[in-house]
């Protein structure tokens, strides 16, 4: 009997802590929600990813020599018709590095000519990627480099073939960065082709979608999508990705477009904090941190302003 | 094993927890389904100690989740918290001393766990649908965690709870409670 009275009266203590600490929970994520990015909740997340960045360098490391070795394993037991395979890639390859390097020059010439307002000179810092998101739901990369080095919350973030995101906190010496893959991420694009304005969004897929394309606006696969630089929170003219899908037709307001991003988060490996990018005339764009007409993330303000 | 011997070790066990999730689950994911060892953990505990089943270690563990990751905090301490206490009535209610009972309240727990902190998601304002977040996230996470966690059950009973939840059994048959 005593025994019953000593469990019931545990039973209902464990009860009022249950009750409590869901309680504390549900008050920390409307606290959470509420508060704006240099919240007291936000402030100290961006502090625990400080603390929790040189453990994730050594995950990323790890992570890397298992990659390697797998690669290793792979190569070497490599057949005939493997090697062969290969060979005719790296011809191919070959040819078509020829052939981008004549557009490239190509290019150069007819820039020189045309004097085009669009030729930036980017200025920024360099970056080693050493963690990612420990959790499914947010695509978010750890960067070496931080406040120390004048990275500062929303700053776009460039992979080694566009855009791949933005910094969304920073501490002394790493910062995190939102990929345009995640969900909650939104950037003002455009089309190279046709000039028209959307606006691209992530999502739990990991696909890139294209939004808010006026209807009569022909979208056709293989479209380059580059960030068109309004609202500021994204430098202009950057490469986004390219169409890959576009479901239904023009003037169909059911229709999805579906870019490629440039990159994938697992095979991010540096990527670039883009200080500036000015043009010809030096004209620089709009700060980073004022309101993105496109897009929805708000950077964190203890990195200060954005250039 | 003393109560604060096995707090002690319970304790223990959270903090690999944590490291696993911060080191290791970033570079384990599979297509877009990534490893929640916390919760993993946390329901391994529950469903081994379910008759003195605690809450602080849940709600320390979700809370550490929630400032390691990017989502809201408070989010995973909630779930881990439900979780756990869900788990266990769950366990108490239909044990019938196999290993089947268990199994099932762990993947049942995870793929409540995970649907719930997918909707806690959408609460606090992720721009997702609820079908995507199901499909998506839910479900691919779900069954990992099942996996991870059907792997740390034994674990948990073998080195952080010490074989307590057969001994309990053992009394009970015996009549000495």
């Amino acid at each position: 009997m005593a025994l019953n009275f000593q469990n019931n009266g545990h039973t209902r203590l464990s009860r009022i802590l249950l009750v409590a600490l869901l309680a504390a929970s549900v008050v920390l994520m409307t606290v959470y929600a509420a508060e704006g990015q240099g919240g007291v909740l936000h402030k100290l997340q961006t502090q625990v990813h400080a603390v929790c960045a040189p453990f994730q360098m050594v995950g990323t490391s790890g992570g890397a020599l298992a990659e390697g070795a797998s690669q290793a394993v792979g190569d070497a037991t490599a057949d005939a018709e493997t090697l062969s395979e290969l060979r005719r890639q790296n011809e191919e390859l070959t040819e078509l590095l020829t052939q981008t390097e004549e557009y490239r020059l190509e290019i150069e010439r007819l820039q020189g000519l045309l004097n085009l307002k669009e030729t930036y000179n980017i200025e920024g810092v360099s970056g080693r990627v050493i963690g990612h998101s420990t959790d499914a739901w947010n695509q978010t990369i750890t960067i070496d480099i931080g406040a120390s080095s004048g990275v500062q919350a929303g700053l776009t973030v460039l992979g080694p073939s566009g855009v791949v995101g933005q910094v969304v906190s920073v501490s002394a010496g790493s910062s995190t960065v939102r990929l345009l893959t995640d969900p909650s991420s939104g950037v003002a694009a455009m089309i190279q082709s046709t000039r028209a304005e959307g606006i691209v969004r992530g999502s739990l897929n990991g696909l890139l979608h294209l939004e808010n394309v006026d209807e009569d606006v022909a979208v056709e696969v293989g479209d380059v999508v580059l960030t068109s630089g309004l609202g500021g929170s994204f430098a202009r003219g950057l490469l986004i990705g390219q169409v890959v899908r576009v479901t239904g037709k023009a003037s169909d307001d059911t229709r999805t477009i579906v870019v490629a991003a440039n990159e994938q988060a697992a095979s991010l490996e540096e990527v670039t904090v883009v200080f500036s990018a000015l043009s010809d005339t030096g004209e620089a764009p709009a700060p980073a941190d004022s309101d993105d007409a496109g897009a929805d993330e708000q950077p964190s303000e203890d990195g200060g302003d954005a250039q | 094993m003393t109560p604060l011997a096995e707090k002690g070790a319970i304790a223990v066990g959270a903090i690999v927890a944590v490291l696993l999730q911060v080191v290791v689950a970033p570079n384990i994911n599979v297509l877009a389904a990534a490893p929640n060892f916390i919760l993993c953990y946390v329901l391994a505990v529950a469903v081994g100690n379910a008759r003195h089943v605690g809450y602080v270690m849940p709600f320390v563990a979700g809370l550490v989740y929630d400032l390691a990751g990017s989502g809201p905090v408070g989010a995973m301490a909630f779930v881990c918290v439900a979780a756990t206490f869900l788990a266990s009535m769950a366990f108490q209610a239909f044990d019938n001393e196999t290993l089947f009972i268990p199994l099932v309240v762990l993947l049942a727990s995870c793929f409540l766990a995970d649907v719930g902190y997918g909707l806690l998601m959408i609460a606090c304002g992720a721009h997702v649908g609820l079908l995507d977040a199901l499909l998506y996230m839910g479900l691919p996470c779900g069954l990992y965690d099942t996996v991870l966690s059907m792997i740390a059950y034994p674990l948990v009973l073998r080195f952080v709870l010490r074989g307590k939840q057969q001994n309990e059994m053992t009394i009970i048959d015996t009549g000495i409670d």
